[in-house]
């Protein structure tokens, strides 16, 4: 990767950031921290909680436009956070991601079912990660717009 | 009744026993009887005949002459004293007849009994001697006749005569008559009593028979607890101890057998638990090795990504080694739990027609990515390869399986052959590495899991020994094999075949095919109307067996099935095709006027739907039952084919 490569690489992460909150909730603090680090170096404002109860606290205090949740977390599950964010009214309408290092099927189609938008399987490749983040981060804003206009 | 056709031969052929004892009896009583009547008659003749000789000749003498009514009067009173007399007859010396009874009127027996007809035509010309003489005489009518001659001498002796008596044995035939009616009465009633007698005896005998007959077919019909325990001291009794014992050890075997039948399900259902704790183990296992690989590979995918600052060129090449040796890693934390997945049952394989060249070159690839500089993979794939029909990920998953293990197995920089050739039905795929190759007893057991060549190699090359299985575990399931050639020392081949997309399906390869078996012509006339003009190729039959070999032949993605064919039943073809390897998995909809959900959904129905339906329902739940399986399968292969 030349410089110049890293410079429009740079330029373009602060782009698609845009100040965009993002909240990423696991167990895992080495994963937290990564995840962390790649999406301030992508421009997006990361906040990160280390069990289902923080995460749920952080979600309704920050108002995240995106979630990032791992399912396999010790006392409350990815499953059961899921639920509770759904339930609560001004949680309900961010879009989750699921992270989870799960990946039969039925997880997959379950976490569909259950409200999230989409599924990445650990270990990920950042790339597409963020591809996808960005992706669903641009079908909400085409939906807040579509709601907001006539 | 085998019971009543002993007893009654029994019976039978003791009454005939005493039948004939008593019929021979009668005979010989009857010969003895008649003589004995015979001859009393015959001595009644002769006394009767010495007395009666001095009247009649006396009379004769004196009244020949003179007074005839007086002779008659004598002779007449002379033969009332013997009632077996039928006539009498006076002879002079020279023998000429001179008086016969004939002309007599002899009471109320006389006409019958004076025809003595031959004496008179042929009278007899006896010489009268002294010595009384007695004879039996047959006469042409068959009757018999005692005759006696009994000479007389007057006292003076002036004149000689003879007098001749008649007799008749016609009590000897009324004497028989009587006792043969006596005979009779006596005979029935022994015969009676012979019947009575069998009877008796042959249910005092034959009763044990009877109940070990009915205990034997008792045991025989199952019911072990039986016993028959009869005491009558006898061959009988030894006989039923024997049954009742062998019943008993029956009994304790069939016992035995259950309990170690019992046994052996609880070790089964131990072993089955066993398996599936350790498939969970290794399911777990596997996705625990993941999360650390997160952190691991996202930070060197950080690093090489620039977000971490810039890397001189010895920090890029050393990440290059890392995410290499990654890479790894995943392949095998991923290989790991394709095999737990296949030892649950849910490994999946969902045949389509597909390009075998993109797949093989992505596995190259991918191969390569990993393996770095130390492979040489030489890939030869021709560029008029038909389109196959098989699962493209799993296959893939095959191939590079089947690399992954020739390159363990190759020397360092030796070449892995990676071919891919056209046959008559379809296109071979030959893997060939220049490696130890796999000795005869060995070429069985490398499919086996977790099997290496020897423990050494395990140090030596690496890996899990999971590959070969998997490699066969899927190509059983897609109805291909694998084949190995191999000369120890000499490099090893693997093959498969898989079949041509246009030889398996006979259709345009990308539609989904139905097959419709139903004799309602108008539910299918419809119903294949609507759904070819939906995009579905359908085919259909009104029969079972037509179905069969239509499904056979054409291979259809899902199945619309009647369960009142006019051939048979249609729940039988449904759980035929769920038994079929080829067909299990397929996809059958019910669609019937008989409510038989449950039953139809446990024969393995994908769907259940009551006549009269509407096309576009069944296409509905074609789409439904077809989904349920599509996501799954894709997501799989694209996260198994990524390394």
């Amino acid at each position: 990767m030349s410089e110049s490569d890293t410079v429009r690489t740079a330029a373009r992460a602060a782009a698609e950031g845009a100040g965009k909150t993002i909240l990423a909730i696991d167990d895992e603090a080495d994963v937290l921290s990564f995840l962390k680090l790649v999406l301030e170096k992508r421009g997006y404002r990361a906040v990160t909680a280390a069990n289902g109860t923080e995460g749920l606290i952080r979600a309704h205090v920050e108002q995240p436009d995106l979630i990032l949740l791992d399912i396999m977390m010790e006392e409350m599950d990815g499953w059961e956070t899921l639920r509770l964010l759904k339930l609560d009214e001004t949680s309900r309408e961010i879009p989750v991601v699921i992270l989870s290092a799960r990946a039969e099927p039925r997880d997959k189609i379950r976490a569909l079912q259950e409200g999230a938008v989409d599924y990445i399987t650990k270990p990920f490749s950042v790339r597409d990660s963020l591809e996808k983040i960005r992706a669903v981060l641009d079908d909400a804003a085409d939906a807040a717009a579509a709601g907001a206009g006539p | 009744m085998v019971k009543a056709g002993i007893r009654r031969r029994f019976v039978v052929a003791l009454s005939a026993l005493v039948g004939l004892v008593v019929l021979v009896e009668t005979a010989v009583l009857v010969v003895f009887a008649r003589r004995h009547v015979r001859e009393e008659i015959e001595q009644r003749a002769l006394a009767y005949a010495e007395l009666a000789v001095v009247p009649v000749c006396d009379a004769f003498a004196r009244y020949s002459q003179s007074g005839i009514s007086k002779l008659h009067g004598i002779v007449h009173d002379t033969a009332e004293l013997n009632p077996d007399l039928r006539a009498l007859a006076v002879y002079d010396t020279a023998g000429e007849l001179v008086f016969h009874s004939d002309s007599l009127e002899v009471g109320a027996r006389a006409p019958q009994l004076v025809h003595v007809g031959p004496e008179r035509e042929r009278p007899l010309r006896i010489p009268v001697g002294e010595q009384r003489r007695a004879w039996t005489e047959t006469l042409a009518s068959g009757e018999d006749f005692y005759v006696v001659l009994v000479p007389y001498v007057e006292e003076w002796g002036a004149r000689r005569f003879a007098a001749g008596f008649y007799f008749s044995y016609d009590d000897v035939r009324a004497a028989m008559r009587a006792m043969a009616a006596r005979i009779v009465v006596v005979g029935l009633v022994a015969l009676l009593l012979g019947v009575a007698f069998a009877w008796i005896l042959s249910a005092g005998s034959l009763g044990p028979v009877e109940r070990l007959t009915a205990g034997a077919r008792r045991l025989a019909e199952g019911e072990l607890g039986h016993r028959i325990a009869l005491a009558t001291g006898d061959e009988f009794e030894v006989l039923s101890e024997a049954l009742d014992l062998m019943a008993a050890r029956l009994a304790s075997t069939i016992e035995d057998l259950e309990a170690s039948n019992q046994r052996l399900g609880r070790l089964n259902e131990e072993l089955r638990e066993l398996d599936r704790v350790k498939g969970d183990l290794l399911a777990n296992v596997s996705h625990e090795l993941r999360t650390p690989l997160t952190a691991i590979s996202g930070y060197v995918e950080a690093f090489q990504e620039g977000l971490l600052g810039e890397l001189d060129e010895a920090q890029a090449a050393s990440l290059e080694v890392v995410e290499r040796n990654l890479r790894r890693l995943r392949a095998m934390i991923d290989q790991l739990l394709s095999y737990s997945r296949m030892e649950s049952g849910r490994l999946k394989v969902e045949a389509r027609p597909f390009a075998l060249a993109p797949v093989v070159r992505h596995v190259a690839e991918a191969v390569t990515a990993i393996h770095g500089k130390e492979l040489d993979l030489r890939c030869r794939l021709p560029s008029d390869l038909p389109e196959v029909y098989g699962d493209a990920g799993r296959i893939a998953q095959v191939i590079e399986n089947l690399v992954t293990n020739a390159v363990k197995f190759s020397p360092p920089g030796a070449p892995v052959e990676l071919a891919a050739e056209a046959t008559a039905h379809g296109v071979e795929v030959a893997v060939a590495d220049r490696g130890i190759g796999i000795p005869e007893p060995e070429r069985e057991k490398v499919f086996d899991r977790f099997y290496q060549v020897d423990a050494s190699a395990r140090r030596r090359f690496g890996g899990m020994g999971l590959g070969l299985a998997i490699v066969r575990e899927i190509l059983e399931a897609s109805h291909s094999e694998i084949r190995l050639e191999s000369r120890a020392g000499g490099g090893s081949v693997f093959r498969f075949e898989l079949p041509c997309a246009a030889e398996r399906t006979g259709n345009v390869p990308g539609r989904v095919r139905v097959a419709l078996v139903d004799d309602d012509a108008g539910f299918v006339q419809a119903t294949a109307a609507h759904l070819s003009s939906r995009g579905f190729a359908v085919e259909t039959a009104a029969t079972a067996a037509q179905g069969r070999a239509m499904i056979e032949r054409v291979r259809p993605d899902a199945v619309v099935l009647d369960r009142l064919l006019p051939d048979g039943d249609g729940f039988e073809l449904l759980a035929e095709l769920g038994k079929s390897p080829a067909t299990r998995g397929l996809p059958v909809i019910v669609a019937t006027v008989r409510r038989e959900r449950r039953l139809g959904l446990r024969l393995g129905a994908a769907a259940y739907l009551v006549k009269p339906v509407a096309p576009e329902r069944v296409e509905e739940t074609l789409r439904e039952a077809l989904g349920a399986a599509t996501p799954e399968r894709e997501e799989v292969n694209v996260e198994e084919m990524t390394p």
